[in-house]
């Protein structure tokens, strides 16, 4: 509800598939207010090899197509690779992966998971035509796209979001919040702006 | 969402549904639920389906839930407000004042930085909003909504520097709204929406700007908001220097920078000047920024200058911007190259590099797009911003100085204070420096420098700068008080004491010194004006005080200020008359919120007529003196005063503005010139102001009331059917306040009695010259007169009174025109005049009794009061008709007579019998006169004379009238009549009258002449046989056969001599019908005179001739 008291986080990797799926999971146990999102321009997970990857449609397929999908080609290798049980636990969260451009709700802080899914938000919101003018925050945390560091960024958004949700304002504090971090995490790469819808 | 197909299907499903959700939220219990339901009533709402009057109607209700004092709820309702204002534009004005409440910080509610801050949001939103409504300037509404949009604007750019981070990011969103707004568009942009150009600056402020606004404008002015932009714009620009800026401000205003230079790349100098902004925070990135923030920073940088590569006014900046990129802030050529668009490219590229101004010229010249930028480089000296051309001025200085020793003695005391560790914006940065020493190295590094020396406030630039401020500021103040709204100046920006003064200015600050021992002699310092200087001077001080309003009003010193005004006008000089006809139309420019004013000034006047105002001392001693103007003068003073105002608005037409009103309403004391001025108003075609005003004057003012209602009155004189008519009517609406009610009728008293002098007076006239008086001026002056008499049963007698004393004609009018007053008279009101009825008012008296016994039958009381003074005052008998019920029965006979022989009665004789056989008893509803008694005593009237008796008979018509009379009471009558002793000559009269009167009495009628006849009761008198002629002429067959057997020949000779000769023939005709017996009783030689020989002789032959025909019909039969 956009007059909750809660701050609407969204969280966005490049597919919506592992890293944000990931916080999305831990986040909504939580009880946090979270969206998952990807920002690439479309679906992409690994495949038999490097250069040839599964690459879907972001906005028609469904987690529900992809498992199928994956299934027809190689059941035995996904399975064994974790690809369809990652899918498999996408399904139980939400029905589609959802590309963030194509998103018209507002939220009050989105986090990236990589600096070129930061940029592209951050282009994104600063390029689209102004709507309501209110303040959104964009915050860049660095995580490394498999399964493992997945989980561990998972969590480490999942503290950042809870000292952000404890503040009275979290606008007062969003900057030492961050800059804590940044010292404690130099590898993170914790990077943060505002923007405007 | 279901609920806007359901608001399809109708709208009065759409209205019940937002009232029911409306009461969900007023009966939920949680703050949550209340949210949710007035969420959903809002979107319901604010849906382009639901109208706007249903919009309107659940406003109110709507906002009272701000009461609920929930910073959630609160926040809703600013959403819900711009939402509506920008579904009807009239909702703006509640909005404004709205936000403009919400804006005040209350620390009763939790979280009320959120309130503020959405307050900002939505008004950043709703500039563009008001802008158009104020634009289309449909009505006042408009302007009220634009000044008070202009009162929160300003409130909003002090929001700069509140504490609050959020609220100072959300307000530099504001102030883009604001410079975007009030800047004007360019042409290429509304040219060629599909240009790469238009593309970058779309934004969600493209579709209105300041090219929309008319420069005839009634209320906006092009120039006061151009201005107002670009103050806040160079604000804007000030704001990245400050030290303590936070990296999310620094950012906020960074963006809001380049896209106000995106959409205004020209305007203002703007593309440098944010270029030069960009360049001088690279170099001195704000100390406080940690790593992260400053990457991102440069990261910002980068995408903002790419971004303006793709403007065409980047052109003569594009290799500056290009080096920018390529050298500092990590941009690959490749990068750069494809954010030019391939127009642009083309004309950057054979661009030498050591020079930007012929290449910038060359570019004009290949393209003529360009033209209009003629002037761009010479002005940006003027135009850019101080501080960098401070900071030039100083990296000159630097770079005289960067010697070889200056420079290794830098060094060396650096060496003792560089930090242990790399600060981040130097880490971020930091590159080997190739061309270290060089030219370019060196003026780099001065730049460097000077930036730092000025942000430190050292240097020639930062001298430079201060001289310049300390004019700004004057120059700004200017503005200020002109109404423009301006972001506070950075707070290290003020202008400090503490400035170390260069060496070489020391002497100067010295000089004033040695001056100083001349001492200061007043005296010999002041010079005496003359008065034509101290008038002169009066008179602009008065016109500075005057204007100074604005500025009052903000301050709240506002009844100060209207009490200096008006003492400045009314008491300070002999002659006020200039001042005060400056400060007319100075009210008159703003009436609506000057009006106080006026009146104030209203007062004092009055205050100085009536020697109160004694606060000036001149006008004390003058009136205690008596020298000054006596209290007349003083009172036409106020009198012209107030005219003169009126005067004006009623030559500007603006006599439907409130203050016209108030002034007459609000004043001490109204004028007849007033009142006159009024008349005006009331006059016009359209008056119903006019007429309200008058009546709320009416209304209010006590002391004049009697004047007023005069005023009132004499407007029904005027030759107009509708003003009168809006007269009448206002007279209806205030006769039903009892306060007013005395006073009315008071009037309406004076004004009758005016109806008895000699001439009309003047106000009743239409004409001066009408001199004689008329029935439509006696009319007219009744008219109120009938409105208030129904219900004032005082108003009665003093009408009597001049119905007494008037002339015939206005007799007449009275009687006539209120005719239909009067039948609403009550019984009691009636017997009030007949206890005091004036003499002369008989007439009057008589008539209103008849009326009264037309509706209801008249009470005892009346009945006696009215005998009583007919018997006093020798009263028309017709006056009793209407009470002949209630008097006795013997009365009533004996007045019977008298209605019969006064001939001036003889009208109302069918009124007086109508009357007898009529009325009946009010309790048991029986007839009070007997028929039959009434016949008898009209037939025991006897005659003094023959004229009477002539009277007597002529009257029989109506005493025998068939429609109130029955026929067995008249025959009961009749035949009682002739059983008495003495029958009167009337019988006879009587009975041919009954015959014409009911057809069926033939026999009758014929039986009983001819029992008269036998007795020969005609022989009595000279009447009784004149009586028995004229019956046997009315009656003729009935009556012939009584005369024919039982008169003498001598009376036979007699009748025929008067009816004539051609009676013979009937007389004939009926005595062959006689039996044989009566023609035997009769006289022989009547007989023989109507016998008919030939008609005898006749009927022989015709008897012998049927005889014989029937004996011959016997012999036939025989035979056969």
């Amino acid at each position: 509800m956009e007059y909750s008291s809660k701050i609407r986080f969204a969280v966005s990797c490049s597919s919506n598939m592992n890293r944000s799926m990931e916080a999305h999971s831990i986040l909504k146990k939580r009880g946090f207010n979270i969206e998952s999102y990807g920002s690439g321009t479309q679906v992409k997970i690994p495949g038999p090899s490097i250069d040839k990857p599964n690459c879907y449609e972001f906005g028609p397929t469904t987690y529900e197509d992809i498992y199928s999908d994956l299934v027809k080609k190689d059941h035995q290798y996904y399975l064994g690779s974790g690809l369809l049980n990652m899918v498999d636990r996408n399904r139980r969260i939400k029905t589609r992966p959802q590309r963030f451009q194509s998103e018209t709700r507002e939220f009050d802080v989105v986090l990236c998971l990589e600096e070129r899914v930061f940029d592209q938000v951050v282009d994104f919101l600063n390029r689209r035509v102004g709507t309501s003018g209110n303040p959104v925050h964009v915050i860049n945390i660095d995580i490394e796209d498999n399964p493992e560091e997945a989980t561990v960024g998972a969590f480490f958004v999942g503290n950042l979001c809870d000292k952000l949700e404890k503040c009275h304002d979290f606008e007062e504090e969003i900057d030492q919040i961050i800059t804590d971090l940044e010292e404690t995490n130099p590898k993170k790469n914790l990077l943060h702006t505002i923007c405007f819808y | 969402m279901s609920y806007i197909h359901e608001l399809d299907d109708d709208k009065e499903s759409a209205t019940q549904r937002i009232a029911e959700t409306i009461k969900e939220a007023r009966d939920a219990e949680t703050i949550e639920k209340k949210l949710m339901s007035l969420s959903t009533a809002m979107h319901l709402l604010t849906d382009p389906n639901v109208s706007n009057n249903t919009l309107d109607n659940f406003l109110t209700e709507m906002l009272e839930f701000a009461e609920l004092n929930d910073c959630q709820i609160i926040c809703l309702i600013i959403d819900f407000l711009l939402k509506a204002s920008a579904k009807d534009f009239t909702i703006c004005n509640k909005t404004v004042e709205r936000y403009s409440f919400f804006l005040i910080p209350n620390n009763q509610i939790d979280r009320y930085q959120s309130v503020i801050k959405r307050v900002v949001v939505a008004s950043t939103n709703l500039y563009p909003i008001v802008l158009e409504y104020a634009i289309q300037d449909k009505n006042d509404k408009a302007e009220q909504c634009w000044e008070a949009f202009n009162l929160l604007k300003s409130r909003i750019c002090m929001l700069v520097d509140n504490d609050h981070e959020g609220v100072r990011t959300v307000t530099v969103k504001f102030l883009e709204a604001l410079i975007l707004c009030q800047s004007p568009k360019p042409k290429e942009l509304a040219a060629d929406p599909k240009s790469t150009w238009s593309i970058e600056a779309n934004t969600r402020f493209h579709k209105i700007s300041l090219t929309d606004v008319p420069r005839s404008h009634r209320f906006l002015s092009y120039h006061k908001a151009q201005l107002e932009a670009e103050e806040n714009f160079s604000a804007l620009l000030k704001q990245t220097s400050l030290t303590g800026i936070t990296s999310q401000n620094l950012i906020a205003v960074i963006e809001s920078l380049c896209l106000i230079t995106r959409c205004r790349p020209q305007w203002e100098n703007a593309l440098p000047r944010v270029f030069d902004v960009i360049k001088a925070l690279h170099s001195n990135v704000p100390p406080m920024l940690s790593k992260g923030q400053v990457k991102f920073l440069r990261k910002s940088f980068k995408y903002n200058l790419l971004r303006f590569l793709k403007l065409p006014a980047s052109v003569p900046l594009q290799q500056k911007i290009t080096t920018m990129l390529t050298d500092y802030l990590g941009a690959s050529p490749r990068e750069v190259n494809q954010s030019i668009p391939q127009e642009l490219i083309q004309r950057a590229a054979p661009r030498p590099p050591p020079s930007m101004e012929p290449a910038a010229k060359r570019a004009k010249m290949h393209n003529q797009m360009f033209d209009d930028e003629d002037d761009e480089e010479a002005p940006s000296g003027s135009l850019r911003d101080a501080r960098s051309q401070a900071i030039d001025m100083t990296a000159k200085f630097i770079f005289e100085r960067l010697t070889h020793e200056n420079v290794l003695d830098l060094v060396k005391i650096s060496l003792f204070t560089l930090p242990t560790e790399m600060p981040a914006a130097f880490a971020s940065s930091y590159t080997p420096i190739a061309n270290a020493g060089s030219e370019s190295n060196r003026r780099e590094l001065s730049e460097l420098m000077a930036v730092q020396w000025v942000n430190k406030e050292i240097g020639v630039g930062y001298e430079w700068l201060q001289e310049k401020k300390k004019k700004e500021y004057a120059a700004k103040n200017k503005a200020r008080s002109e109404g423009i709204a301006i972001a506070p100046t950075p707070l290290h920006e003020p202008i400090k004491s503490k400035v170390p003064a260069p060496k070489e200015k020391v002497p100067e600050i010295k000089a004033p010194v040695i001056k100083k021992a001349k001492a200061f002699n007043l005296i010999e310092e002041t010079e005496k004006i003359t008065a034509e200087e101290a008038a002169d001077m009066f008179e602009m001080a008065f016109e500075s005080v005057l204007h100074a309003e604005r500025r009052v009003v903000a301050g709240g010193a506002k009844l100060v200020y209207q009490k200096l005004v008006v003492r400045l006008a009314t008491r300070f000089w002999e002659d006020c008359s200039p001042y005060e006809e400056k400060l007319v139309n100075f009210v008159l420019k703003d009436h609506k919120r000057r009006s106080d004013l006026a009146l104030l000034w209203l007062c004092e006047l009055y205050a100085q007529y009536q020697g109160y105002s004694n606060c000036a001392l001149r006008i004390k001693e003058e009136i205690e003196n008596q020298t000054g103007m006596t209290q007349a003068q003083r009172l036409q003073r106020y009198d012209q005063a107030m005219c003169r105002i009126l005067d004006s608005m009623l030559e500007r037409k603006m006599e439907k503005e409130p203050l016209f009103y108030k002034i007459l309403l609000e004043t001490p004391l109204l004028t007849p010139n007033a009142t006159e001025r009024l008349k005006n108003a009331c006059l016009a075609k359209e008056n119903e102001h006019g007429m309200s005003m008058l009546r709320e004057l009416i209304l209010t003012r006590n002391r004049q009331r009697p004047q007023l209602l005069q005023f009132l009155f004499g407007l029904c004189f005027l030759e107009r059917a509708d003003l009168r008519n809006s007269c009448l009517d206002t007279v209806k609406e205030i006769c039903n306040l009892p306060f007013i009610r005395s006073s009315l009728s008071d009037q309406a008293r004076l004004q009758i009695q005016d109806c008895l002098e000699d001439r009309p007076p003047m106000y009743m006239r239409q004409k001066p010259e009408e001199i004689e008086w008329t029935d439509e001026m006696y009319k007219n002056s009744l008219a109120v007169y009938a409105i208030l008499l129904p219900t004032d049963p005082l108003l009665l007698i003093p009408l009597a009174s001049v119905y007494a004393a008037g002339t015939n004609v206005l007799k007449r009018v009275i009687l006539r025109t209120l005719e239909p007053v009067y039948r609403q008279l009550s019984q009691e009101m009636v017997i009030t005049l007949i206890e005091d009825c004036p003499h002369g008012a008989e007439t009057l008296l008589a008539r209103l009794v008849v009326l009264l016994a037309e509706r209801i039958t008249p009470s005892v009381e009346l009945i006696q009061k009215l005998k009583i003074i007919h018997e006093e005052r020798k009263m028309d008998i017709r006056a009793l008709l209407p009470i002949l019920g209630g008097l006795e029965r013997e009365e009533v006979y004996r007045l019977i007579p008298t209605f019969i022989f006064k001939t001036e009665y003889q009208k109302s004789v069918h009124l007086l019998f109508r009357k007898l056989y009529t009325v009946r008893d009010p309790t048991s509803g029986e007839l009070v006169f007997d028929p039959v008694d009434i016949i008898k005593q009209y037939h025991r009237i006897e005659p003094k004379d023959d004229k009477e008796a002539e009277l007597l008979v002529k009257n029989l018509e109506f005493l025998f009238e068939s429609t109130l009379l029955k026929p067995d009471s008249a025959s009961q009558a009749i035949e009682a009549i002739f059983r008495w002793e003495n029958v009167p000559f009337l019988f006879l009269h009587s009975l041919y009258r009954l015959h014409q009167t009911f057809k069926t009495f033939d026999s009758f009628v014929a039986n009983l002449f001819y029992k008269v006849t036998e007795k020969k009761m005609y022989q009595q008198s000279d009447r009784w046989k004149q009586a028995f002629y004229a019956c046997i002429k009315e009656l003729k067959t009935k009556a012939y056969p009584a005369v024919l057997t039982l008169v003498t020949y001598e009376e036979y000779e007699e009748l025929k001599a008067i009816l004539g000769d051609e009676v013979i023939p009937d007389f004939k005709a009926i005595y062959s019908t006689l039996s044989t017996l009566q023609q035997k009783t009769m006289d022989e030689k009547i007989k023989e005179e109507l016998y008919d020989k030939e008609r005898e002789a006749r009927e022989r032959d015709r008897r012998l001739r049927r005889e014989e025909r029937k004996e011959k019909e016997k012999e036939r039969g025989s035979r056969r």
